[in-house]
């Protein structure tokens, strides 16, 4: 990224999440859904992302260590690998045998 | 033989914050089939509490096991900690063999075996019959080389993979290890009873970041009625009350679907269902939503990943921004939440796009949101694109930097 700084980019994404789910309409959804299990699946979800919402800000701005001139992603990880996605062969199923053919009638 | 599997302690906020945790599904996906060879089994599974390593190994070690199998679901993030158990066991006991499996010692298993010697071998894409075959091969003093889909180090201590392992063609031929775990420890949504399973494994669409496509080769799917069937057993037998579906994409092929859900609502049993799928796939199927739900299906994560068209296109999506706001509102419709996936860091955006992409994501209107920063996994196309861009923050454990999204 260059036309944004990371604490730009960062707290942007931040605030997005914040204002999505601080709508009057989300809240409601979370307050007082007419379903009652999904009520506890918003309950609890909303719950998870705040945690994790404060424990990421808290880690951008106390925990994690930013560098000013790092390498690129091609130094750090390597070459690009993409020739060599699909980790394995494809194996066609075996299709199922025919059933064997009836002759009936030839002894009768 | 005596073989122990380890879940690392996973360090990643995902993992750390919620007070429910998953039973490690890959770890019994190679459990099973390990079981039905004949060998002895244990799974030490960390994530609880998190265990400190110290104890980790130390539980790992205590009958002297001849194999040690270390693999998470996060495999890029946990790597660093996989790396520090397995120095660990080979510091303890030197002879026991070290196993190393799942997405990221896939791709990266040239970088992992000329940094490090404490993994013996790495198992390469899925890991059911190529485990069973190399444990097999050791047992009997075969050469390892015989044995597809693996690495490790030769006579001269360089990397070696041998020939790429086969996809599994019937994905019901490979049970999984249930009996390893304790179903009362493991929970989700809530405190729920819970377990993952998967339907099908990969995805047929060409998204250029996905980094599970290409580990899983191709799209298959189980048998519809022999899963629902599990369901329902894990539901009578084990009291599973929710089961996270880690598809990349279940919802593929409308047929196997559709059967999938009749079969489960013919079990008649209260399960609920969280998973992934594609917007495209609820809009396909918008008439038969109402089984959905009867089936149990709660939430669906809709990768939408952005809300502009030409990013979709940069990324080759492959889906629209009008399937996805019709997705949502179909699902809603039929009581079933949405939570939208938002990832920033595609392009090289300003405020205008991301202001452009919150009043998109205003008007879609998902109950959920999950706003990511794009991962660039060196196997995907999209790291191509991304390759020169700067790493910006150094991380724990992988000696030099992260693969937090760049300047």
């Amino acid at each position: 990224m260059t036309r944004l700084k990371p604490w730009m980019l960062f707290f942007s994404v931040k605030l997005i999440e914040l204002a999505v789910q601080s709508r009057p309409k989300a809240l409601a959804r979370i307050l007082f859904h007419k379903d009652r299990e999904q009520r506890h699946s918003m309950r609890w979800y909303t719950q998870m992302g705040r945690r994790v919402w404060f424990r990421e800000v808290w880690g951008f701005l106390m925990r994690d260590v930013r560098v000013q001139d790092g390498p690129t992603l091609a130094e750090f990880w390597g070459a690009p690998q993409d020739a060599e996605e699909a980790s394995m062969v494809f194996a066609r199923r075996a299709s199922k045998p025919a059933a064997p053919a009836l002759e009936i009638g030839r002894n009768s | 033989m005596r073989i122990v599997l380890i879940n690392p302690p996973h360090t990643a906020v995902g993992s750390r914050v919620p007070d429910d945790h998953l039973p490690p599904l890959g770890l019994l996906a190679i459990g099973g089939p390990l079981i039905d060879a004949g060998h002895e089994l244990r799974l030490v599974d960390a994530e609880f509490g998190p265990m400190p390593l110290d104890r980790l190994v130390r539980e790992a070690l205590e009958d002297h096991p001849d194999f040690v199998l270390i693999g998470h679901s996060g495999s890029t993030s946990a790597h660093p900690t996989a790396l520090l158990i397995a120095g660990m066991i080979k510091q303890r006991e030197p002879a026991t063999t070290v196993i190393y499996g799942g997405v990221f010692p896939t791709y990266h298993w040239r970088d992992i075996l000329a940094a490090t010697d404490v993994f013996d071998f790495i198992v390469r894409g899925e890991g059911e019959a190529t485990v069973v075959a190399l444990v097999e091969a050791l047992e009997m003093r075969q050469p390892p080389a015989s044995v597809a889909g693996i690495a490790f180090r030769d006579e001269l201590r360089r990397p070696f993979a041998t020939q790429a392992a086969m996809t599994i063609a019937d994905l019901d031929a490979y049970r999984v290890g249930w009996e390893l775990i304790d179903t009362r420890r493991y929970s989700y949504w809530g405190g729920k009873r819970a377990v993952v399973m998967q339907f099908s494994r990969g995805c047929p669409h060409l998204c250029n970041y996905c980094g599970q496509r290409g580990f899983w080769t191709r799209w298959r799917h189980r048998d519809p009625r022999k899963f629902a069937k599990e369901i329902a057993w894990l539901h009578r037998e084990h009291g599973v009350e929710l089961v996270n579906l880690a598809d990349e994409n279940p919802t593929v092929s409308r047929k196997a679907w559709r059967a999938f859900l009749d079969a489960l609502i013919a079990e008649n049993v209260p399960v609920l269902i969280v998973g992934s799928t594609r917007a495209d796939d609820i809009v396909r199927d918008a008439d038969i939503l109402p089984l959905y739900r009867k089936a149990g299906v709660i939430r669906w994560l809709l990768g939408m990943e952005n809300t502009d068209e030409q990013t979709l296109q940069l990324i080759r999506k492959g889906g629209s921004t009008s399937s996805d706001r019709e997705a949502i509102r179909l699902l809603r419709q039929h009581g079933i939440l949405s939570m939208a996936t938002w990832v920033a860091g595609f392009e090289d955006e300003g405020f205008r796009d991301l202001w452009r992409g919150f009043r998109q994501l205003i008007a879609y209107d998902p109950d959920q949101i999950q706003a990511l920063y794009v991962t660039p996994h060196r196997w995907t196309p999209f790291f191509r694109i991304a390759k020169d861009r700067k790493v910006i923050q150094r991380a724990r454990g992988f000696g030099t930097t992260n693969t937090r999204c760049c300047t």
